[in-house]
């Protein structure tokens, strides 16, 4: 706990740190939200439903957002949370009929629903604009009592700071609705879900409830990217992002809910990192890729677990030694 | 529709079923007889083009003997892939996953960076139209067309005459009773992906020739391989031949109706509805 | 067994390495990566021999000018050779020593970023330009989302920036201030090929059009079909969609070849778009002529193959051909000897960054604002196909437009013949 207090503070203070370089802020900022993301596909996960067509939720969400704010003259504020919801809306309308589809029958079909969404976006194209929307409105600024009027106009460091908060509080909700009565529900459904219903738990239900949720999540964090990189390509949302958040969600570790925040800082920070490598740049990402697959079977985060674990047999064997010494 | 029109449509329907059964079926087999999930299904096809390329462009060799000398080479790295990226994570869903997303990543890069930038194309097979009275056809697609059925209907029986295959067979069917029965699980599976490969080395020479060669001409076709199999069914041999043959005329006829991107949404949302309907796919066992 | 198949494992990963150092058969193969660094590093030899040759008091400074261009995904393969250009001109120029202001010499020095083909490529690739780097000129950019998102980030850091391409008018016009463009465009090419189907063709009345799913055509199509109509010609029908991703085209040429067109116009693409849909035309049975916008010939030739290689004009050069400019053989003499290739795309990338130094030139001065009232301003300007003029004020609001008179292309039999330079009203 203590140690998890002293990385958010670390996060905060983190632009003082590099000294507000504005590049590595944006990097930052895109791993963030990624970051929601990937966390939100591990929440539909959990009830067994390994969805390969997330990243085009992520764009519903940004797509709405930033048409509504383009044609109608809406905040971004509220724009947001509505991207959220009509993607949480599109996640339940999808996912009702097919809620008895199982195991990788679902995620293929998840696979198609995805690039579904993407060519339909594509072809509302008079307001989405096919490949590419444009001039979506940045964050409006806000007032805030005590430190005055924050633009958002050019400026990194607010939406580092308002990102960080975002993530901080998308990433709270979804650890604590794992936590509770109906995250046991969704492990239950996913260990075995003929006897979850047999125990009473309504299979299609929380399965949906887990769609809207992740979904709902995925669509907020596109919306938020929309309206910070002003500018949105079909192509962030085809089926190769989707197949990659799933790596990242895979890499990092599925079991726990560390496991994608460690998969997405790694896989996206580190082909930023080795830019200068040009070409080669997707290598470094495959090698870490084989490194992960080959070395910690339940991911990095399992990387962890099995060192906590060796650590614990050694501290044991000290005690056992100590006494039969005495 | 003209009669032109038409022959040309339903010979590029046939041979688009071709190729994407062909691609189907190398993902079925590693799909049902290993429960591997093989995303690099695609990284196959695109270097298998590249291998053909070489050795008709690089080496001087005749088509044909390119064509067989690429699968071979692919169905050798088949043996590879099973020994070293499949049997060490056989069961775990997730790492196999990881792995063949590993070994597009690195394929793609790779091939980007030794020839991304030239623009490549196998060279055609045989060249030029065969005319009738009312309309003229590629003679290539209608020999790939052939090939492809010829390579097929010869893989059938092979599958369900010889002992290897009915092998194959069993292992797909009942895991643990194949064992118990006393096949070679190892050896079964090192064929099946084999085979998986072949079969994708040779619906990329021969797409190469078609169409043409870039490090990303394979991820198109794992969508298609991957619609195919899922709308026959996991665990239905033939009826992957059904499934291409239906998403072959699909995809050679819509564009004729629909315009645009709509077509992809179209194709796509056709199947998803068969599946609303029938979530086994078409011949599929109940999951 | 196992061992048989690591062997051949081997052999086939190192095959195209064995391969490429063979002798090349065709003429479109090359071994960029490695030749583009033995480019790099001549680039550096000559640069340090330069300024050690010079004898001014002061040291040469350098002009970093950042370069975005794809060097993955599937717009590498033509953005990579417009790397191999700008490196090619970069050498060249700081030979000229020409950029001196305010007394102090000034050599340029390219920086690359990957786009990776993707808008979140481009937008990444920017930042690190504009932000890290800390360049105020920049080359490149040719596929509108990926030129979209780079402006979201030039544009209000005003950074100058060339773009080579542009379809949407959202990406480029009077919202863009800071962004010129080098070469002509898709619109532009309409009126020289309704021209010469005119004065070739006349037998050529409709026109069927086939151009990609990409958001532009609602936008640029009624300027076409207007120019069209003002030489007498027409469309044969609805301009067929295709979508972006495609890998067989014959049904979109079948549907193209059922409106009964008597000529063919792809506006846009790439050569493996163009080539497939060329060779499944002749193959139907098409002979008319086909017009594409300014692709890479050989490419489409090499795709296409010798037999539907006929009847097709490109709006860009024959290598080799003698009636190229001074400029351009030199390019190919000097690619030849860097890259051991010769490819109109090494043409295309130079130009933008010839007209850009033109205008710092002029202008005297670093800053970007005074470059582009300076640019603005230029009556004439000197590209690699020739004299050319600014312009853009009425057809796309703003007058940033490089426009020259285009060079066009025919294939013959599989062969690319130079037909001439054609003028391109661009007011």
């Amino acid at each position: 706990m203590g140690g998890l207090i002293g990385l958010i503070v670390l996060l905060f203070l983190l632009p003082m740190i590099i000294q507000q370089q504005t590049y590595y802020l944006h990097v930052f900022i895109i791993v963030l939200i990624y970051i929601i993301v990937v966390s939100s596909l591990r929440t539909v996960a959990l009830s067994g439903q390994l969805s390969v067509g997330h990243a085009a939720f992520m764009g519903v969400g940004a797509y709405f957002s930033g048409v509504i704010t383009r044609e109608l003259a809406i905040s971004p504020w509220l724009a947001i949370p509505l991207g959220g919801l009509a993607s949480m809306l599109v996640a339940v309308l999808i996912g009702y009929p097919f809620t008895r589809v199982r195991a990788i029958y679902f995620s293929m079909i998840s696979l198609f629903g995805g690039i579904i969404i993407v060519d339909l976006i594509m072809v509302a194209q008079k307001w989405t604009g096919a490949a590419g929307l444009a001039n979506i409105p940045l964050l409006s600024p806000i007032n805030i009592p005590g430190i005055g009027n924050i633009t958002f106009l050019g400026q990194k460091l607010p939406y580092y700071y308002c990102t960080l908060i975002l993530t901080l509080v998308c990433l709270f909700i979804l650890y604590r609705l794992e936590h509770s009565r109906v995250g046991i529900n969704w492990k239950a459904i996913a260990q075995s879900h003929m006897v979850a219903s047999s125990v009473g738990i309504n299979e299609a239900y929380y399965r949906v409830l887990a769609l809207a949720v992740g979904c709902f999540f995925a669509g907020l964090a596109g919306a938020w990217y929309a309206h910070y990189t002003l500018v949105l390509g079909t192509s962030t949302f085809g089926f190769l992002p989707s197949i990659y958040l799933v790596m990242y969600m895979l890499v990092g570790g599925q079991k726990r809910f560390a496991g994608p925040i460690i998969g997405t800082t790694i896989l996206v920070m580190v082909p930023e990192l080795v830019r200068s490598l040009k070409e080669s740049a997707p290598l470094v990402l495959g090698a870490i890729m084989v490194i992960v697959v080959f070395l910690m079977p339940q991911g990095i985060v399992g990387l962890f677990d099995q060192i906590r674990v060796r650590y614990r047999k050694s501290n044991k064997r000290k005690v056992t030694e100590s006494v039969a010494g005495n | 529709m003209d009669a032109q029109t038409l022959a040309s449509t339903g010979i590029s329907a046939l041979m688009l079923s071709a190729i994407y059964i062909l691609m189907a079926l190398g993902f079925a087999l590693l799909l049902s007889v290993m429960g591997v999930l093989n995303f690099a299904h695609s990284a196959l096809y695109m270097v298998a083009g590249y291998i053909c390329y070489e050795f008709t462009v690089g080496f001087g060799l005749s088509g044909w003997l390119s064509l067989i000398l690429t699968v071979v080479v692919m169905g050798a790295f088949g043996v590879f892939l099973e020994r070293f990226c499949f049997r060490p994570f056989f069961g775990d869903t997730n790492r196999i996953i990881v792995i063949a997303l590993a070994l597009i990543v690195i394929l793609e890069s790779l091939m980007n960076i030794l020839v991304g930038t030239a623009v490549r194309k196998v060279p055609d097979f045989i060249s030029g139209t065969i005319k009738f009275s009312g309309f003229q056809v590629s003679q290539q697609r209608i020999l790939v067309t052939f090939i492809g059925a010829a390579v097929l209907i010869a893989l059938i029986i092979l599958i369900q005459n010889t002992r290897r295959g009915q092998q194959m067979l069993a292992v797909a069917q009942d895991f643990v009773g194949a064992t118990l029965q006393g096949i070679n699980i190892y050896r079964t599976m090192a064929f099946a992906t084999v085979i998986a490969c072949a079969l994708a080395a040779l619906a990329g020479s021969l797409g190469g020739a078609v169409y043409y060669l870039n490090p990303f001409i394979g991820d198109q076709m794992l969508v298609k391989a991957i619609e195919v199999v899922i709308l026959a069914g996991i665990g239905s041999i033939s009826g992957v031949f059904a499934g291409g043959l239906i998403l072959g005329i699909i995809d050679a006829f819509l564009p004729m109706v629909l315009s645009g991107v709509a077509t992809d949404a179209t194709g796509l949302g056709i199947v998803v509805l068969i599946l609303l309907f029938r979530p086994q796919g078409l011949f599929g066992h109940e999951a | 067994m196992v061992i048989l198949g690591i062997c051949l494992v081997l052999v086939m990963l190192l095959m195209p390495v064995l391969v490429s150092c063979s002798q090349e058969v065709t003429t479109s193969s090359t071994k960029a990566a490695t030749t583009t660094q033995a480019a790099a590093a001549t680039t550096k030899a000559i640069a340090t021999t330069t300024q050690a040759a010079a004898t001014t008091t002061q040291p040469a400074q350098t002009l970093k000018i950042g370069g975005l261009v794809s060097l993955t995904g599937f717009a590498s393969a033509s953005e990579s050779l417009i790397r191999d250009g700008l490196l090619l001109f970069q050498q060249w120029y700081n030979e000229q020593n020409r950029l001196t202001i305010n007394g102090t010499k000034y050599n340029i020095e390219f920086v690359f970023e990957d786009v990776q083909s993707t808008a979140e490529g481009a937008t990444a690739a920017a930042t690190k330009l504009v932000n890290d780097t800390g360049v105020k000129f920049i080359v490149g950019g040719v596929v509108p989302f990926m030129t979209l998102a780079a402006g979201t980030v030039t544009e209000p850091a005003q950074v100058l920036r060339v773009i080579l391409y542009t379809t949407h008018s959202e990406e480029y016009g009077p919202q863009t201030p800071y962004t010129f463009i080098s070469n002509d465009a898709t619109t532009d090419f309409a009126g020289p090929d309704s021209d010469y189907l005119v004065a070739n063709f006349p037998n050529v009345k409709k026109i069927a059009v086939l151009t990609p799913d990409d958001g532009g055509p609602p936008i640029f199509m009624p300027m076409v079909q207007k120019t069209i109509e003002s030489r007498g010609l027409s469309l044969a029908g609805d301009y067929v969609l295709w979508p972006l991703d495609a890998t067989d085209f014959t049904s979109y040429v079948n549907k193209a070849l059922a409106q009964k067109p008597d000529a063919i116009f792809f506006i846009n693409g790439w050569p493996i778009h163009m080539g497939p849909m060329l060779k499944i035309a002749r193959e139907a049975g098409f002979t008319g002529p086909i017009f594409g916008c300014h692709e890479d010939p050989y490419d489409i030739a090499a795709i296409a193959g010798t037999q539907a290689s006929n009847n097709f004009y490109v709006h860009n050069i024959q290598v080799d051909s003698p009636q190229m400019t001074d400029i351009i053989k030199n390019i190919m003499s000097l690619s030849q000897a860097a890259y051991n290739k010769q490819s109109p795309t090494y043409v295309w990338g130079w130009n933008s960054a010839y007209c850009l130094m033109q205008a710092i030139e002029k202008a005297g001065s670093l800053d970007t604002t005074a470059v582009k009232t300076a640019w603005e301003g230029l009556d004439k300007i000197d590209t690699v196909y020739g004299p050319g003029v600014m312009g853009g004020l009425v057809s796309y609001g703003i007058k940033h437009n490089v426009s020259y008179a285009t060079p066009f292309c025919q294939l013959v039999d599989g062969q690319v013949k130079f037909i001439g330079f054609e003028p391109v009203s661009l007011p």
